[in-house]
C-alpha cells in the first residue's frame, strides 16, 4: 500500500473520573469534537474502528462496533472493534489508515473508549489479571509488578535510581498543571512520590497511572484530499509490532528487562517511513506511554531519543522538560492524565496534532513541525509508534 | 509379600518441619488463660498436608531417579478434602512414573505407621511412604498449641539403605493402646518394654497421641529419648511416627539399634538397625530453623487466610488444570530441537524459532537463579508484600513465580532458589497448587 493519510479533525474529552456519563456519552463527545473540526457529520464516515481494551470492566460497553453506533446514531457501514491492550487506540488508527489507502472509504474514523471507574479500582484490571488468567501462571503479579521487575534490573544494569523515577512523575505532573484535560492536575513532589505507598517494588502510588474514564477520536483522509480541511496534520509514518505473546519476555531467557523489541521494531517502521533517523533532531515533541514512571525511561531509548542505559541522564539533563531539548510528555503523560486504555494511544495522538497545528495554548511547544507517539501494550510485548507533521 | 519377618530397607527419609513457632505461652496470654507449656510448629497460610508432603517427599527423593520409584502411600487425617487435591496430584508434583501403584491412608492416627508398615512388608520394589498433617484444634484451648503441622517421607526397598527394619515386635492387634491418659499409657509402654527386650536396643523413638508422651514411653521403657525434640513441634497426628524415625535415625550412629514404635489404636513398634546416616539431617534443621509469631493473631490470620472471602475470586478451570497438568504440575517443559530454546509453558510451536515438530518433552530443573524480581504490596497476602521473582532455570527455562517465606529485603537478583509446590489460591474453592521459589 502506498500513499499516506492525513488526520482532518481530532477530539478528547477531559479525562478523569465520569461518574455522571456513560461510555457512549464520552464517545460521542470524543467524535463530535472530530468531526466537526473536520466539518464533517456522522453520515460521512465510511467506516469506524473503535478501541476499547477492557469492556469486562466498563460494564460490557466496547465488546463490538455496535457501541459506536450507538454513541453517534450510526447505521449500515462497518465498524471494527480493536483490541491490542494499551495499543489498542493506536491499532485502531492504523486500522482506519489502511482501509482508506485501500480505497474502502474516503472518510475513516478511529476512536478509542475506556470506561474504567464505573466499577471501584480494584475491581479493574487488577481483579481482571487475577480472575480471568491462567489459574497458575503469573498469579501474584500485576500490572505494576510487571514494570517493577524492569526497574529493579535497570536499577543494577543502568544505575537508575528511585529518585529518577520520582523525578519523571514529577515532571510530567508539573506539565499537567497546563493540560485542562488531564485527570490530575496538581503538582508532585519527588518527596511525595517517594514516600506514597509502595505499590510493586520499587514503584510507589505516584510512580502509576490512575485508573481514568476518557475517550478520543480521529477523522482520517487520504492526504491528497487532506488539504480541503482547516488544519490538516500529516500520518507520516506508523509502525506497530506484536513481538511475542503474553507470556514471552517472563519465559524467554533472552529477554534482559532493559527495553521492549516491540518498540524498537515499531519506531524502525514508523521513522522508515517518515524518513526520520535522529528523532531529537528531527521531532519537537515526544508523547510516550508512562503508564509507570520506568516505563517513559525505557521509551526514551526504544525510541532512540538516548543510548541504551543512558535515559536517566536525559532526565536528569532537563531535555525532556517543556521547554528542553526533546520535550517528553508535555501533556502529562499517562501518570497526570489517566490511562483509559483504549482511548491513550489516540488521547496522545490528538495532542501532538494540536501541538503542531499550534493549538496547544499554555503547553505549546514553539516551532513544533513534527511530533512522535509510543504506546506498549500487555506485558510490553505490543507496540505502537507514529510520526505526525505538520502540513 | 515378602515374609513378614524378612528385613526391608529404608533406603532414604526425610522430614519437613515448618519455621514458625507459636508457644503456648503467647496463646494463653492472648486467651486470658494461666500459660501453658511448649510451643506448636505451624506451617505457612500457603502450606496445606500435600503441599507439607511434597517438601518432605522432595527432599526424601533428593540423588534418587524418581523412576525407580513403584508405589506412593500417602498418609494423612487432615488431607485437603478436595477433588483437585490427590495423591496421584503429589504424585505428578514429584514426577514419580506414571502407573505406579498409589493409595491413601486416613482416617487415624495410626495411619502414618500403618501405610510404612505395610510398605516395609511388601516392598520388593521401592515405595515410598508420606505423611503429612496440618492439624488444627479450637481456637483458645491448650489442645491448640499441643498439636503441630509436620511431614515426613521414607523410602523403602531392599538392598543396602540407612537402616534395616529387623523384626516386629508389636503388631495392631488390640485397641486398648488408645489413650491420651499418662499413666494408662506408661501401663502400655511397659507392656511395650516386656516384648521390646532386645540386645542391643539403647533408646526409643516411640509416640503417641499427645508431643510429652515420646518421653514418657521412653522413660517407661527405661531408654533415653530425643531431647524433647517431639515435644518442640507439637503431635503430628499419622506423620509423628515418621518424624519420630527421621530423628531417631539423624541422631544414630551406623551399627546403633533403637526401638520404633507408634502407639494409637493399635500399636506398630519395631527394630531399626542403622546402617548409615541419612545425606542431610533435615528434621535437625527443620527444628533449628524455627520463626516465633510474636502474636496470636498473626498466628490465626495465616490458619484462615485460605479460607477468607476475599474480593478476589482467582479463576479456577479444572479443564486447563487437566491440560496443562504435565507442565503445571510435572513442571515439564519442551526443548525444541531445532534451537535448542528451553519453553517453560504449552505452546504449539517453538517461541524461540517457530519450529513445530522435534519439541521434546522435558523434566525442567527445580532450581535455578533470580533474574529480576519486585514486591507486590496489593496481592492478598496474610504479610505483604508478596515477592514475585523471575527464575531461570538450571539447564534452561525461564518461570516467572511468587517468592514464599522470605523477606523481602533478602530476595536479590543472583539469589539461588529451589521451586517448592505451594497452595496458590482456592478459586472456586478448589486448592490449586503450583511452584513458587524459596531461597537456598
Amino acid at each position: 500500500m502506498s500513499g499516506r493519510v492525513a488526520i482532518a479533525g481530532a477530539g478528547c474529552t477531559a479525562f478523569g473520573e465520569h461518574f455522571d456519563r456513560s461510555y457512549t456519552d464520552l464517545a460521542e463527545e470524543a467524535c463530535r469534537e472530530a468531526l466537526g473540526e473536520a466539518g464533517l457529520g456522522a453520515k460521512d464516515v465510511g467506516a469506524a474502528w473503535l478501541g476499547t481494551a477492557f469492556p469486562d470492566v466498563g460494564v460490557y460497553r466496547g465488546r463490538s462496533g455496535m457501541d459506536l453506533a450507538e454513541s453517534l446514531g450510526l447505521s449500515g457501514i462497518p465498524i471494527t472493534r480493536v483490541s491490542n491492550y494499551c495499543a489498542t487506540g493506536g491499532d485502531a488508527l492504523r486500522n482506519a489508515a489502511n482501509a482508506l489507502l485501500a480505497g474502502e472509504v474516503d472518510v475513516a474514523l478511529a476512536v478509542g473508549v475506556e470506561k474504567q471507574r464505573d466499577r471501584a479500582p480494584q475491581e479493574s484490571i487488577v481483579r481482571l489479571m487475577v480472575e480471568t488468567g491462567h489459574p497458575s501462571y503469573q498469579k501474584g503479579f500485576t500490572a505494576a509488578g510487571t514494570f517493577g521487575v524492569f526497574a529493579v534490573k535497570r536499577m543494577e544494569a543502568t544505575g537508575l535510581t528511585r529518585e529518577d523515577l520520582a523525578a519523571v512523575s514529577v515532571k510530567n505532573h508539573e506539565h499537567a498543571a497546563r493540560n485542562d484535560k488531564a485527570h490530575h492536575r496538581r503538582p508532585v513532589t519527588a518527596a511525595q512520590v517517594l514516600a506514597s505507598p509502595m505499590v510493586a517494588w520499587p514503584l510507589t502510588l505516584l510512580d502509576c497511572c490512575p485508573a481514568t474514564d476518557g475517550a478520543a477520536a480521529v477523522v482520517l483522509v487520504r492526504e491528497e484530499d487532506a488539504r480541503k480541511f482547516r488544519a490538516p496534520v500529516l500520518v507520516a509514518g506508523i509502525g506497530f509490532s506484536v513481538s511475542s505473546g503474553w507470556d514471552g519476555p517472563f519465559h524467554d531467557e533472552s529477554f534482559d528487562f532493559i527495553g521492549f523489541p516491540a518498540v524498537r521494531q515499531a519506531a524502525k517502521a514508523a521513522y522508515g517511513r517518515a524518513e526520520i533517523s535522529d528523532p531529537v533532531r528531527d521531532a519537537q515533541l515526544v508523547e510516550v506511554h508512562d503508564c509507570f514512571s520506568v516505563n517513559e525511561l525505557i521509551a526514551y531509548e526504544d525510541l532512540g531519543l538516548c543510548g541504551r542505559g543512558e535515559a536517566q541522564r536525559l532526565l536528569r539533563d532537563g531535555a525532556t522538560k517543556f521547554g528542553g531539548r526533546i520535550p517528553v510528555n508535555v501533556s502529562g503523560g499517562l501518570l497526570s492524565c489517566g490511562h483509559p486504555v483504549g482511548a491513550t494511544g489516540l488521547r496522545m495522538v490528538y495532542e501532538v496534532a494540536r501541538q503542531l497545528q499550534g493549538a496547544a495554548g499554555a503547553r505549546q511547544v514553539p516551532g513544533a513541525r513534527q511530533g512522535i507517539t509510543q504506546n506498549i501494550g500487555g506485558p510490553g510485548a505490543v507496540a505502537f509508534v507514529s510520526v505526525l507533521r505538520k502540513m | 509379600m515378602a515374609p513378614a519377618d524378612e528385613p526391608s530397607s529404608i533406603l532414604a527419609a526425610a522430614a519437613r518441619v515448618p519455621a514458625f513457632e507459636l508457644t503456648a505461652a503467647t496463646a494463653a496470654a492472648a486467651c486470658g488463660r494461666p500459660a501453658g507449656r511448649g510451643a506448636r510448629r505451624f506451617a505457612s497460610h500457603d502450606e496445606d498436608a500435600l503441599t507439607l508432603a511434597y517438601a518432605a517427599a522432595e527432599r526424601c527423593l533428593r540423588g534418587t531417579d524418581p523412576a525407580a520409584v513403584r508405589a506412593l502411600f500417602v498418609a494423612s487425617t487432615s488431607w485437603p478434602r478436595a477433588a483437585a487435591a490427590t495423591a496421584e496430584r503429589l504424585a505428578a508434583a514429584l514426577d514419580l512414573p506414571a502407573g505406579i501403584a498409589i493409595a491413601t491412608f486416613g482416617g487415624s492416627w495410626k495411619s502414618g505407621a500403618a501405610a510404612l508398615r505395610l510398605a516395609l512388608e511388601g516392598a520388593r520394589r521401592p515405595a515410598l511412604v508420606v505423611a503429612a498433617e496440618r492439624l488444627d484444634a479450637p481456637a483458645g484451648t491448650d489442645a491448640e498449641t499441643s498439636v503441630g503441622d509436620g511431614a515426613a517421607a521414607v523410602l523403602v526397598g531392599t538392598g543396602k539403605g540407612l537402616a534395616r527394619v529387623t523384626d516386629w515386635i508389636l503388631r495392631a492387634e488390640t485397641t486398648e493402646w488408645e489413650s491420651e491418659d499418662a499413666r494408662l499409657l506408661s501401663n502400655q509402654a511397659a507392656r511395650l518394654a516386656a516384648a521390646a527386650k532386645r540386645p542391643g536396643v539403647a533408646r526409643a523413638a516411640a509416640t503417641a497421641p499427645g508431643a510429652r508422651h515420646s518421653k514418657t514411653i521412653a522413660a517407661a521403657l527405661g531408654m533415653p529419648a530425643a531431647d524433647g525434640a517431639m515435644e518442640r513441634i507439637g503431635f503430628c497426628g499419622a506423620a509423628h511416627p515418621l518424624l519420630a524415625l527421621v530423628e531417631a535415625l539423624e541422631s544414630s550412629r551406623p551399627g546403633d539399634r533403637f526401638l520404633w514404635a507408634a502407639l494409637a489404636e493399635g500399636a506398630e513398634a519395631a527394630t531399626v538397625e542403622v546402617d548409615a546416616a541419612p545425606a542431610a539431617r533435615t528434621f535437625a534443621a527443620g527444628l533449628e530453623r524455627v520463626r516465633p509469631v510474636p502474636a496470636y493473631g498473626l498466628f490465626l490470620a495465616s490458619r484462615a487466610f485460605m479460607d477468607r472471602p476475599d474480593q478476589r475470586a482467582p479463576f479456577a478451570s479444572p479443564a486447563i488444570e487437566q491440560r496443562d497438568a504435565e507442565f503445571v504440575l510435572r513442571l515439564h517443559g519442551e526443548r525444541c530441537s531445532a534451537c535448542r530454546a528451553v519453553a517453560t509453558l504449552p505452546a504449539p510451536v517453538c517461541q524461540k524459532c517457530g519450529a513445530r515438530e522435534g519439541r521434546v518433552r522435558i523434566p525442567l530443573a527445580r532450581t535455578g537463579t533470580v533474574c529480576t524480581f519486585t514486591h507486590e504490596y496489593y496481592v492478598p497476602s496474610p504479610a505483604p508484600p508478596v515477592s514475585m521473582a523471575v527464575i531461570d532455570l538450571d539447564g534452561g527455562g525461564r518461570l516467572v513465580v511468587q517468592v514464599a517465606d522470605a523477606a523481602p529485603e533478602d530476595v536479590r537478583t543472583g539469589a539461588r532458589v529451589r521451586l517448592v509446590l505451594r497452595l496458590l489460591h482456592r478459586g472456586g474453592g478448589v486448592p490449586h497448587y503450583y511452584w513458587k521459589a524459596v531461597l537456598e
